[in-house]
């Protein structure tokens, strides 16, 4: 039902043809980039200080981040109170507050930077809107297609075997709301060394496709299920998954909106035309600068759903089917440990 | 004694003549297949021979080039009737002129199956003077008593010389054969049209449909606005576009009328097909400037597309078998010579291409389209005509499993055309449109339906008053009235969905006009007409207040307004003047200048590139105003080879208020708070047009170049309300350089070869001027909208056209065509994109080309 999946061009696919080419655009370079977000829940309130690239797609590697340190960054509420964010020592533009800080919802906050230039930048007021909590979560084995292009360029469709992963929630018929998801998972996974058998937990930090928002234009004050993502099904083993939703004002649902329909632009006739994202930082000596990256202010609650995939797909095996490798799980896959984590049984 | 008195069928007179003499006859056998002539007759000198031989017939004849003899059916029974009576009272030599001025009126008709042709030319020798037959193939002339030469001829058709005693007022018809393609590629006139130069037209394109069924065209489907689209001064936003783009306007400020009805989406399968089939229309003209104000709703331009009448003389029909699509059209009268149908239709099969799309999803979809025409043309007597005719037009398109998009169109028109005097003629249309659209999803938990549309319902009387010799006054008014449906959603059992209804719109247009054609004098013709018309919105309805001081959102409302059912929400008005000069250099050239105001109520809302079939038909309200524009033109026409090869170059300037515009990130599906969304632009556009016509030979067609700009401007008071911090920027279809190129040339008598080119600047596009993260995506920053370009589009198309057989004689006629599109397969690209590989890496840009391969087909067309 969104506009996006008119991609009708697709009707043409056998005969349209998409070439990658190289551009190197843009002067605009060092605008200053914040990507700030407060939060009702400890050590989840972070400011990031970047400055955007030329748009160069030669560059190796893909992305990264120019990071803007040593600025003064500060949170004040709506009462005056001002709680000042330090710089990360591990990670450089990373501000962040007291350990121990926790926003509130229905207060509002406003950012404010100073950079080492001295320059002034300040946020919209942004007042955090409470969080409906998350109803259900429930999953459903499936098999689907999808669609690759060999190295010869021409499609085929390869079977896929996954978990459908859904959030219901209990809209509040009161009010708007807006939601985000985000989906984080840790897998099992075993090795062995001769006769010995290893198990090691692998993170997965976001398993959502792309950016996830919703309104409740459509759903308001109904139950709704909403598919997050797919959790794949490439091993027998147990997968848990965790659900962070997040609320949304309405000038934040639409810039994440705006960014997710960037991200899935095919660039078809009936594509909207792409546009400047516009995001609520703002220089304060100087209006027109222009500054990029939103400072949001969210509730957030978590939920986890713990898969046994062998269980819950009927015992089929997946194929192609991962099996155990030699050697010690713990190098295996980054970020392996050997701790069993929560929720694992 | 032999039997001298013994008869011969003409038919065997005449193939015993051409033995003879060398000489050769044109005619259809039906008309003489009872008359008889006396074998003695034969050695009659020729015109003594035919002369009895047609005696008491309604039919007379014209030699062409000396050897050639045409039958034609001569004019009315009126002037059978002066030519057999009156020569007993006044023949040329005996003839004095009273002095008195009297009027020579009448139709002129297609002899082949007698419709009325449109813009055909009646032209004065004497007086070096004349005028065109309008819409319903009347003609009225004004003139002094005198014996006159009357040169008829119209395009594509055969001319015919008449010499005519005017001492009374005459209703003098005319027939006009078909330019056969018996006469050995040659098209017999007395002297081509000279219309190019003659006419007050300016900014006016005449499309031919024999000359676009020979064009090549995409999948073999003969297309009426693609064709266009290769007229100087029409674009379009790409390939598979729906809808073009006339001298810098959008999409959805053409008018398209199918008989006198506005058609609301011109497209089958998302822009890829026209929604008409060619084989129904008689006529497609289109006014680029110089939009006569008889014309309202639309800013930029007019369509005007005619339907077939029906022949009254013959059952006949044709039809044809396509890769895409097959059509059927059948057409003769009920009761000879007064009431006559059309039908016709044409169903797609797209399905067997779609299956063999290796997506997925594509492969299980699923698409359909066909349409419909029918129409009843009843003469009830020689002064008064009914005619009815509906078009019916649908599309239905399922995607993968779950959505289901339609549309539909269904247009009627009752239209009774009555001559009250040879001097004053009226047309009154009763008609009816109903454009709508839905989108289903089956996808649980979020099973709905949308629909959307726009009724029609509208009355209008037109009058032509052919006053003297010296002044056409045409005049007439119209009424609309409009219902909107924005869009509605129905949720399914068991959707987690809540139905949402956005609130229908009604809306009456009103206008009225006068317009007169002034003949100064023999070089200069002045046109002047002025178009009033008013727009309400109408209730009931609720409309929001905003904060006035802050930019509209839905959190600034502060107010809302409830108006009544039928209550007056907001009305517009504006008058429209239009006007032309012509003036004539000599007898080759012309110089015209032409000037229209035109206002629009209605808005497609729409913010991607291309009009997308499901873009909204939005009325002007409270908050949305009327577009309004006004567009100069000059031009130079000039005339080569005894009118047979046409020039023209015009300039114009052209400027528009109100254009609707959006900021950036605008959701506008079911949006209750759309004019939240909506920016007001301002418009202008300018360019110069060049083009060189050649109508008659074995070689025709045409090259167009044109060089335009279209620029657009938005500047609102807020940053949010800028777009380019409220510079100018080029519009999506703003491209510079267009040139086309279409010939046919006939190879043989049989075999004909017919190919477009076509170049023009690639359309702009919004390139990315920076890239930043945040939170892990990687997001593209674009700043100034439309500051680059595609590459050029440069495309070769061309077709063989066989005809199977030429023989008169042969019932079924049946010809092949093969068309080649894009036969050197360039990738045009249509976008270019940016877009990240995988979360957290780089966009990379990609190029997109629609149709960037090569696409032969091949068809079989036939009639009978």
């Amino acid at each position: 039902m969104r506009r996006s999946q008119i991609i009708l061009f697709l009707l043409f696919l056998s005969v349209s043809c998409i070439d990658p080419f190289t551009l190197k655009t843009g002067s605009e370079s060092g605008l200053l980039v914040v990507d700030g977000l407060v939060t009702n829940a400890v050590e989840k309130s972070y400011v990031r200080l970047s400055r955007s690239l030329t748009f160069d797609n030669t560059r190796i590697p893909p992305a990264y981040l120019d990071p803007v340190a040593n600025a003064v960054v500060t949170l004040k509420n709506e009462m005056g109170e001002e709680v000042p964010l330090t710089e990360s020592e591990t990670e450089k533009g990373l501000y962040l507050p007291p350990a121990s800080f926790q926003g509130t919802p229905g207060v509002s906050y406003t950012l404010l930077i100073v950079t080492s230039e001295g320059e002034h930048y300040q946020s919209l007021a942004e007042t955090m809107p409470g969080v409906t909590p998350i109803h259900d979560l429930l999953y459903e084995y499936y098999v689907y297609e999808e669609l690759i292009k060999n190295s010869q360029g021409v499609y085929y469709t390869d079977l896929r075997f996954g978990f459908k992963l859904m959030v219901q929630v209990n809209d509040p018929d009161s009010e708007r709301n807006f939601y985000r998801w985000k989906i984080s998972g840790i897998f099992e996974f075993f090795s062995f060394i001769g006769e010995t058998w290893f198990q090691c937990w692998a993170p997965v930090p976001r398993l959502e496709p792309g950016i996830k928002v919703q309104d409740d234009v459509y759903t308001n004050g109904n139950l709704f299920t909403e598919v997050l993502c797919t959790i794949p099904y490439d091993r027998q083993t147990y997968y848990l998954a965790t659900v962070q939703q997040q609320s949304l004002t309405p000038e934040a649902y639409r810039f994440w909106n705006e960014l997710k329909k960037q991200q899935t632009n095919t660039g078809s006739i009936f594509d909207p035309i792409p546009s400047q994202i516009k995001g609520n930082i703002f220089n304060a000596d100087d209006p027109d600068e222009l500054v990029l990256g939103y400072f949001g202010a969210s509730s957030l609650v978590e939920s986890s759903v713990l898969i046994n995939r062998f269980r819950a797909s009927g015992f089929v095996s997946p194929s192609p089917n991962f099996e155990p490798e030699p050697g010690n799980c713990l190098n295996q896959i980054e970020g392996a440990i050997n701790i069993k984590p929560p929720g694992f049984p | 004694m032999f039997a001298q008195t013994d008869d011969i069928p003409l038919k065997e007179a005449f193939e015993t003549l051409q033995r003879s003499k060398k000489i050769k006859f044109f005619y259809t056998y039906s008309w003489i297949e009872n008359i008889r002539v006396d074998r003695a007759s034969l050695n009659l000198p020729l015109p003594e021979f035919l002369k009895r031989a047609l005696d008491k017939t309604e039919y007379s004849y014209i030699f062409y080039k000396n050897r050639n003899i045409i039958l034609v059916r001569s004019a009315s029974d009126s002037l059978q009737h002066q030519r057999t009576r009156l020569p007993d009272q006044v023949t040329e030599k005996n003839f004095i002129a009273d002095g008195n001025v009297y009027t020579v009126s009448g139709r002129i008709k297609n002899a082949n199956s007698g419709e009325n042709i449109i813009g055909g030319s009646i032209y004065i020798e004497e007086l070096k003077t004349g005028t065109t037959s309008n819409t319903y193939g009347y003609y009225s002339l004004s003139v002094p008593s005198g014996i006159y030469t009357f040169q008829i001829t119209a395009i594509g058709k055969a001319g015919v010389t008449q010499r005519l005693i005017v001492n009374k007022n005459l209703s003098f018809d005319i027939e006009l054969f078909e330019s056969l393609t018996q006469l050995n590629e040659v098209v017999i006139v007395a002297e081509a049209m000279d219309k190019n130069i003659s006419s007050i037209d300016i900014g006016v394109v005449n499309i031919d449909t024999k000359t676009l069924q020979s064009m090549p065209s995409f999948l073999g489907e003969t297309d009426i606005i693609k064709s266009i689209t290769l007229m100087p001064g029409v674009t379009t936003v790409g390939e598979g576009a729906g809808g073009f783009n006339v001298r810098g306007g959008n999409s959805d400020q053409n008018l398209i009328l199918i008989d006198d009805v506005p058609i609301y989406n011109s497209s089958h399968l998302f822009g890829f097909f026209s929604m008409i089939n060619t084989d129904v229309v008689k006529d497609v003209v289109l006014y680029k400037g110089g939009i006569p104000a008889q014309y309202g709703g639309r800013v930029s331009s007019v369509l005007d597309m005619k339907l077939k009448d029906g022949n009254s003389k013959v059952f006949s029909g044709n039809g044809g078998i396509g890769v895409i699509s097959s059509r059927l059209m059948l057409e003769g009268p009920i009761i000879k010579d007064k009431l006559s149908f059309v039908v016709g239709g044409r169903y797609a099969y797209p399905n067997w291409i779609l299956k063999r799309v290796p997506d997925y999803s594509i492969r299980n979809s699923e698409g359909n389209f066909y349409d419909a025409n029918m129409t009843l043309n009843y003469e009830l007597n020689k002064k008064n005509t009914l005619r009815f005719s509906s078009y019916y037009s649908t599309d239905g398109f399922k995607f993968a499993a779950d959505t289901l998009y339609g549309w539909a169109t269904f247009n009627s028109t009752i239209r009774w055309n009555t001559l009250i005097s040879e001097k004053l003629f009226l047309s009154t249309s009763l008609f009816k449109s109903d454009y709508t659209y839905s989108v289903e999803g089956n996808e649980d938990p979020f099973a709905f339906k949308s629909e959307f549309g726009i009724q029609t319902l509208g009355a209008k009387i037109d009058g032509s008053y052919f006053a003297n010799l010296a002044n056409k006054i045409d005049f007439g008014l119209s009424s609309l009235y409009y219902n909107f449906n924005p869009g509605n959603l129905i949720s399914r059992e068991g959707s987690s969905l809540n139905p949402v209804s956005l609130q229908p719109e009604q809306a009456i247009e009103s206008g009225i006009y006068i317009n007169d054609e002034i003949k100064i004098n023999n070089r200069i013709t002045l046109s002047v007409g002025l178009r009033y018309s008013t727009y309400s919105s109408l209730g009931a309805q609720e409309v929001f207040i905003y904060d006035p001081s802050v930019p509209k959102s839905p959190s600034t409302i502060i107010d809302t307004l409830s108006f009544a059912k039928n209550e007056i929400v907001k009305t517009y008005s504006g008058f429209e003047p239009r006007g032309a000069l012509k003036i004539s250099l000599d007898s080759e050239s012309s110089i015209k200048v032409g000037y229209n105001k035109t206002i629009q109520y209605l808005h497609l809302i729409s913010n991607t590139a291309a009009i997308s079939p499901l873009d909204i038909w939005k009325s002007s309200n409270y908050y949305i105003e009327p577009q309004r524009a006004q567009q100069f033109s000059l031009g130079y026409f000039r005339n080569f080879k005894k009118n047979t090869i046409e020039t023209s170059l015009e300039i114009y300037y052209k400027e528009i208020e109100n254009l609707v515009d959006y900021k950036d990130g605008a959701d506008l599906f079911l949006n209750p708070f759309l004019e939240s969304e909506l920016l007001t632009a301002f418009g202008k556009s300018y360019g110069a047009e060049l083009l060189v016509r050649k109508t008659y030979g074995s070689l025709t067609g045409w090259i167009g170049y044109t060089y335009s700009r279209t620029l657009r401007q938005v500047n609102g008071l807020a940053p949010s309300e800028k777009i380019n911090g409220g510079k100018f920027f080029p519009a999506n279809y703003d491209k510079p350089h267009d040139l086309s190129i279409v010939m046919n040339y006939k190879l043989t008598r049989r075999l004909s070869f017919s190919g477009n080119f076509t170049y023009n600047t690639g359309r702009p596009i919004t390139y990315p001027d920076a890239v930043f993260i945040v939170d892990g995506y990687t997001v593209t920053q674009f700043s100034e909208r439309n500051q680059d370009r595609v590459p050029d589009y440069h495309r070769l198309d061309i077709s063989f056209i066989l005809d199977k057989t030429l023989k008169q004689t042969q019932r079924w006629k049946g010809s092949w065509v093969l068309s080649i599109y894009n036969l050197y397969g360039r990738k045009n690209p249509y976008s270019i994109f940016f877009k990240p590989t995988n979360n957290g890496s780089l966009p990379q840009s990609y190029r997109l080309a629609v149709l960037g391969t090569v696409f032969p087909s091949i068809g079989y067309n036939f009639q009978f």
